[in-house]
């Protein structure tokens, strides 16, 4: 796609989705509202994962943080939910700082792995301090005042406007001195590192921005449903699910993620409505299907400007024994 | 103090069983650098084996473990062959999120033909206890962490004296080289898989025998996998076992001190600890693991 | 003047049981080439590893304009002014010619170059100097060999640094272009850049270094003007052993790689 081909046609979704109200109905509001929920998890993860290189496989912890953190702020504090919201996305970036320092020295499995155990860790931890966060039980937060449909605008928008930041952010990032020291060290570390690049510091912002913008997410999403429990928001099929969003879409590239959101949540939710007892085999097969025959997303496609059934083979040849 | 005592016996014979548990996952990751995430599943694949024959023939749980072995081994061979293959050099995550989406496939397949009823297959002398000195010690866990001990070391001579397991061990080390003087790699690592399958079906059936289970706790299981290789270390055919011990002792100590709920945060905590403090873990080979400063 | 010298103290490393360096000293002052040879397995390169601040030396210390940098972060010790090529040319894959460029204009010595426009401008200078200019917008999985080094080279320029440490940079090139490579190690000491260079090709360090030092086994056996190390009979006998030695003979155009 041609540079101002591409800008037209995100100018045009970008207002289609604005205006998207006043055709949705409810059931439509919903359902773009949880598109825009993952999208804003698969492009949080994009910057840690696809610009800087390090798969954070447990990033879904931040969503957890923010989820409750929002929670607890509108309970105990009697915050307003976009302060609440803004509160879990620092918490979960100052959280990312302190991990970050031991964590991000970990390579290839391993980073992803204890990326995988600190969500554990954390969701355990939340399951037990009942006192704090109502344990495994969960957590009910207040119901917006508002009219049904106005509760329904509200998530919509916010949702909408937590997936325009973290695109924003990305875009910034990417075209950006930062974004240009993320590029060097993703692609060679130690070469990045003698030409004057602090990795550890870089590595360190792209994942607390990573975690602010996942943990919005999260603060939309706990006052959206007014329920969460550790189980469903720090969710290992959740972070699955938008990591292969991102990847469906195109690691490292700036609309990808958001593209492949669309796409794996309308499957998702056309599998969930025809296919209940196995939709989460048949999640499974797609998601196997992906990783197997186009891990590189759709970008890649959009980049060799076609679409063969060599181009997946191809890609099965690179990555088998 | 005997308290201490018999947590220390429960946390050591319940170690045997995780070290089982884990060996299988230890081996996939040691030579086809494979993170397997339905290890898990497997191991209660393997559970439901044991339960068949139980259920239906009324064997004693332990003595299907060749059967379960056999099964998990065909079944894990032709998933590696055949899917698994696919992406073994594909980046760190994306084997990951394949073994994930299998994992959910495997689970879904097991609520639909099996339901998600928690099962058991314990046997007659589940009850039975025996004298060691002061200790009382359930016959049965005793039983497991016996066997448990000789699958590994079947293993272990398996590995070391056999050419299939020399030639898995130099696969694992060398790829590149093993190809050069005629290892078949392909079938090396189907073989593997296999054994690592055979590995987890033997696992689930002493799980049978001693918990209930159902395919829900397939991830469970395998994150007590992860948390026995990554304690254990990768590189050294004991490590699993350490990492076993290191767990079971963990779990029963943990819950003495910190009460049954907290069990989680101590394993998990452990897991992330280790990750920070020694990432090729107790007896790991450090080029396993190696960490920028 | 010790304002922009570098300076190697005593430097010694070993890895478990065997000493990869050995006590080297040695000091570069701006404008100087100095040549570093000796067989392969001497140490150079770890040598080099140990000034740029990848691996720290088990004993002795580095310096710069007089200030200790042996326990230096990589990055801090190349804003500093010491800029590294390695051997083996691992450009920035994902990106261009000119992006693996600008890296080093963006984060390099002085922080001048922090807008992207500059470091573009400050980037197409450098190509130019080394001669890829004309590949400066292709991807870095397109580019030959060759000018995967220059790209390299160009990197490490783009840093404005004050000290160069080139390791086997003319590796495998056809003579012309080891010609225009020993060129461009003139003008970037006619700049005032101190730079280290470790070769194997030895007519072109002979030719291009003020002052040679010879490596053996971690150890530093021989410092001097290419001329006078040429001749000294531990250099030959490290290169060619105790016979040749004993005949006097010299290496001229010996241990290329």
């Amino acid at each position: 796609m041609r540079g101002s081909t591409l800008r037209l046609a995100i100018a045009v979704a970008t207002l289609a989705l604005f205006l998207g109200p006043i055709v949705l109905d409810q059931f439509w509001l919903r359902v773009f509202t949880s598109i825009f929920i993952f999208a804003a998890l698969a492009e949080g993860w994009n910057i840690i994962a696809g610009l800087t290189g390090y798969p954070a496989f447990g990033n879904v912890v931040f969503f957890g943080i923010g989820a409750y953190t929002t929670g607890i702020l509108m309970i105990k504090a009697g915050a307003p939910h976009a302060a609440a919201a803004l509160g879990g996305g620092v918490v979960a970036a100052a959280v990312a700082v302190v991990i970050g320092f031991p964590i991000l020295r970990l390579k290839g499995h391993y980073f992803a792995i204890a990326t995988l155990g600190v969500n554990e860790l954390i969701r355990a931890i939340v399951t037990n301090w009942t006192g704090f966060t109502g344990g495994g039980m969960g957590l009910t937060l207040p119901i917006m005042a508002a009219g049904v449909r106005g509760i329904y605008l509200y998530f919509y928008y916010a949702a909408l406007a937590v997936l325009m930041a973290s695109v924003v952010a990305t875009l910034l990032i990417v075209r950006s001195r930062l974004g240009f020291g993320l590029r060097s060290l993703r692609d060679d570390e130690d070469g990045a590192r003698v030409i004057g690049v602090p990795t550890t510091l870089l590595k360190t912002v792209a994942w607390a921005t990573s975690a602010f913008f996942t943990a919005l997410a999260g603060g939309v999403y706990a006052a959206w449903m007014t329920f969460i429990e550790p189980a469903n928001v720090f969710d290992m099929l959740l972070a699955v699910k938008f990591i292969v969003m991102a990847l469906l879409g195109g690691l490292g590239t700036v609309f990808g993620p958001v593209v492949g959101a669309f796409v794996l949540e309308l499957l998702s939710e056309l599998v969930w409505s025809q296919f209940l007892t196995i939709h989460l085999a048949a999640l499974g097969l797609i998601i196997m299907v992906v990783v197997i025959f186009i891990p590189r997303g759709f970008a890649e496609f959009i980049a060799a400007r076609r679409l063969s059934l060599g181009l997946f083979l191809e890609n099965v040849r690179q990555n088998r024994v | 103090m005997e308290i201490i005592a018999a947590t220390a016996i429960n946390g050591i014979l319940l170690g045997g069983l995780y070290a089982c548990v884990g060996m299988g996952f230890a081996l996939t990751w040691g030579i086809l650098n494979v993170v397997n995430l339905a290890h898990g599943v497997m191991v209660i694949l393997g559970a439901y084996v044991t339960f068949a024959l139980y259920k239906g023939l009324g064997v004693d749980p332990l003595l299907t473990i060749p059967v379960s072995m056999a099964v998990l081994f065909a079944f894990g061979y032709g998933l590696q062959r055949g899917v698994i293959n696919l992406i073994v050099r594909a980046p760190v995550f994306m084997t990951l999120i394949l073994t994930f989406g299998l994992e959910m496939l495997i689970i879904n397949a097991l609520l639909f033909g099996a339901s998600a009823d928690f099962r058991a297959a314990p046997p007659s002398y589940a009850a039975a206890v025996i004298r060691l000195g002061p200790f009382i010690v359930p016959v049965l866990r005793l039983t497991i962490f016996a066997v448990a001990l000789l699958l590994t070391t079947l293993l272990f001579l398996f590995m070391y004296r056999t050419r299939r397991g020399n030639a898995i061990l130099a696969t694992g080390q060398d790829k590149e080289a093993a190809e050069l003087v005629g290892v078949d790699i392909a079938r090396t690592y189907a073989m593997s898989f296999g054994i690592a399958s055979a590995f987890a079906g033997a696992a689930g059936s002493l799980i049978a025998s001693l918990y209930a289970f159902s395919p829900v706790l397939g991830g469970p299981y395998t994150l007590k996998a992860f948390l026995v290789t990554v304690v254990g270390g990768l590189g050294s055919m004991a490590g699993p076992i350490v990492g076993g011990l290191v767990l079971g002792l963990a779990e029963t100590g943990g819950s003495l001190a910190f009460g049954e709920t907290w069990v989680e945060v101590v394993s998990y905590g452990l897991l992330v600890l280790i990750l920070i403090v020694r990432p090729e873990g107790i007896l790991g080979k450090k080029y396993f693991a190696e960490v920028r400063n | 003047m010790t304002v922009d010298r570098l300076e190697v103290m005593d430097v010694t490393r070993a890895f478990g049981g065997v000493t990869a360096v050995n006590g080297v000293s040695f000091q570069a002052d701006p404008g100087e080439v100095l040549g570093i040879i000796g067989p392969n397995g001497a140490g150079k390169t770890t040598l080099l590893n140990i000034i740029s601040g990848l691996i720290r030396p088990s004993r002795g210390e580095v310096r710069f304009g007089g200030t200790v940098i042996s326990r230096f972060a990589p990055h801090k010790i190349a804003r500093l002014g010491i800029a590294r090529a390695f051997q083996i040319a691992k450009p920035f894959s994902g990106m261009t010619v000119r992006e693996n460029v600008m890296v080093g204009a963006l984060y390099g010595r002085g922080s001048s170059e922090k807008r992207l426009a500059d470091a573009s401008q400050r980037a197409s200078e450098v190509l130019a100097f080394v001669g890829l200019a004309q590949i400066a917008e292709r991807r870095v999985r397109d580019v030959s060999i060759g000018d995967r080094k220059r790209l390299e080279f160009a990197k490490a320029l783009a840093t404005n640094p004050k000290v160069m440490l080139l390791d086997e940079v003319m590796a495998g090139l056809p003579p012309a272009e080891v010609d225009t490579a020993v060129a461009l190690v003139r003008r970037l000491a006619d700049r005032g850049i101190a730079v280290v260079l470790i070769e194997h090709v030895m007519r072109a360090v002979m030719s291009v270094s003020d002052r040679i030092l010879v490596l053996h086994h971690g150890l530093a056996i021989a410092e001097g003007k290419p001329a006078d190390v040429v001749r000294d009979p531990r250099v030959i006998e490290a290169y060619l052993g105790q016979r040749f030695a004993a005949m006097g003979v010299r290496p001229e155009g010996a241990g290329g790689a």
